[in-house]
């Protein structure tokens, strides 16, 4: 038995979807801004509130248990909220580059590895032990490697062999380009129809699904050729 | 006037037609395809079953951190290994512990939870003692880097507000106490769970979309990343190792006919674009 909340969710999300989908007509419509904005203001409410939230339970509560440390990222929080006083907007700068100041220390102190030596490592490493498909598939990623990286050499003029490998290289990056266009597409796919899918099974959610469809259809076509969809869409 | 009436010509549809019917196209064969009962081949890559195997070493009381790192714009496409995995570690007995790294997905574990309701009541799951929702505990990469080293001042309370002295987290103090992090991410915030879990040694599995395979991978080379399942793809392979019919493996058939139906309306574009278009811009 489907109770009312779910049906509300269905019925309300299917009809919010379609008039998202709905700006594959072709034209900017007042269902698509209707429900692009709605979904602005959802998520900027619902991440007001979280943050809210969060501020409760790890300052507040953190003070509470004596760790008085954080009353300074409390301040530093309202120090950030100067901003909106023009006169005093420059205190805001304070917590802004402490944040980016630690943030920038957690982040290289570990990339280093992550992104480079580890990297590094693996690449150029052990290229004649292991299987035939492990060591063809470590071949390619270090000739390619190399390729490339001859392909961004800018201080001398890429001439003699060089020319060639740089051409290798940049051949290889049109592949990889490729290989990441595909799973971009595969992805974008996979939540069309992720999405579809979850609003036409189980089969009693179809008739809303497509009642959903046929609804907001008709509504664009009756705008744009009345002449209203001009004048209802908001101007960006 | 100085019109002549030309005949129609196939090459100039092809390099011309109204995209919107690839996009009518693309609608109809899909929700064709996900009615119909088909169930075309799929094939259980390596990465799945090295996933699974890690998954399946998990042992009934072992802790395991379940990171929701994604949108609810990308739920969707994880939404099948993120209920396989959960599956998995429900039926293996693990203490799981939710968390939210982005602040819209707050609603998501609700879903997962209500998907797998009969598992949850059969294996006698309870609030606290077999598992504990933080909500959006790990806001930034310093709150992530907190929680690893101390754990019990970085995150004090549930998403419930309660204490979670009065949860089996009570014994954790750092990142040695995980057994294993399952993260599905959407974006960016995976990297500080690398950099601040994974590198020091937790071990850490990821299903990630389509658009991040390209940047998960090098990790896995590296070992930060111990396996991953890549976009729905790597979900449904999940599901057919598990043996269970779920989502990903529902959408397989639209999934794997409508890269078909891409691919021809590539091959149509190119060849409107070589035999018209192209032809005329010589001539």
């Amino acid at each position: 038995m489907v109770n009312i909340n779910e049906l509300s969710v269905v019925v309300f999300g299917s009809f919010i979807a379609m008039c998202m989908l709905s700006t594959l007509y072709g034209k900017g419509n007042p269902l698509y801004s209707f429900a692009e904005e709605s979904y602005i203001g959802f998520g900027t409410a619902l991440s007001a509130i979280v943050a809210y939230d969060n501020i409760q339970k790890v300052g507040v509560a953190g003070v509470q248990a004596g760790d008085y440390i954080l009353v300074f990222g409390l301040l530093l929080g309202i120090i950030t909220m100067t901003r909106m006083f023009p006169k005093y907007s420059y205190l805001s700068r304070l917590p802004l580059s402490i944040s980016i100041g630690s943030g920038l220390g957690l982040g290289l102190r570990t990339s280093v590895f992550t992104g480079l030596i580890n990297q590094v490592n693996v690449t150029l490493y052990d290229l004649f032990n292991g299987t035939s498909q492990v060591l063809m598939v470590r071949w390619v990623i270090t000739i390619s490697l190399l390729c490339m990286l001859t392909f961004f050499i800018y201080t001398i003029e890429i001439k003699g062999p060089l020319k060639y490998t740089a051409m290798i290289g940049e051949y290889c990056m049109y592949i990889a380009f490729g290989v990441i266009f595909a799973q971009t597409f595969m992805g974008r796919l996979s939540l069309f129809v992720g999405y579809v899918q979850d609003n036409m099974i189980p089969p009693w959610k179809m008739p809303y699904f497509f009642g959903a469809m046929v609804l907001v259809l008709i509504i664009v076509i009756i705008l744009d050729k009345t002449g209203w969809r001009e004048r209802l869409t908001p101007e960006d | 006037m100085g019109e002549t009436k030309q005949g129609f010509n196939l090459f100039k549809a092809f390099a011309d037609y109204d995209r919107r019917i690839i996009h009518a196209t693309m609608m109809i064969v899909m929700i064709i395809f996900l009615l119909l009962p088909l169930k075309l081949p799929l094939i259980v890559s390596e990465q799945t079953n090295k996933y699974y195997n890690i998954l399946n070493n998990i042992k009934p009381g072992d802790k395991v951190l379940f990171v929701f790192d994604c949108e609810p714009s990308g739920f969707q496409e994880l939404r099948s290994g993120i209920i396989a995995t959960m599956r998995m570690l429900l039926e293996r007995e693990a203490k799981i512990a939710v968390i939210i790294g982005v602040p819209e997905s707050i609603a998501l574990p609700g879903i997962v939870i209500d998907t797998l309701q009969e598992i949850w009541t059969r294996k006698g799951y309870e609030y606290g003692k077999n598992y504990v929702y933080l909500g959006y505990a790990w806001a930034n990469d310093a709150s992530v880097s907190a929680s690893a080293t101390n754990w019990q001042s970085a995150i004090r309370k549930d998403y419930y507000g309660d204490p979670i002295t009065n949860t089996f987290l009570k014994d954790v103090n750092d990142w040695k106490d995980w057994a294993l992090i399952c993260d599905f991410p959407t974006a960016h915030f995976y990297s500080s769970i690398i950099n601040h879990y994974a590198l020091r040694g937790t071990p850490l599995i990821m299903n990630c979309i389509g658009v991040m395979i390209a940047l998960i991978r090098p990790q896995v080379d590296i070992g930060t990343v111990k396996a991953y399942l890549g976009s729905t793809r790597g979900g449904a392979e999940l599901e057919y190792v598990l043996g269970t019919y779920g989502p990903g493996l529902q959408s397989m058939n639209a999934f794997s006919v409508l890269h078909y139906v891409t691919i021809g309306f590539v091959i149509i574009g190119n060849i409107g674009y070589f035999m018209y278009t192209k032809k005329n811009q010589r001539g």
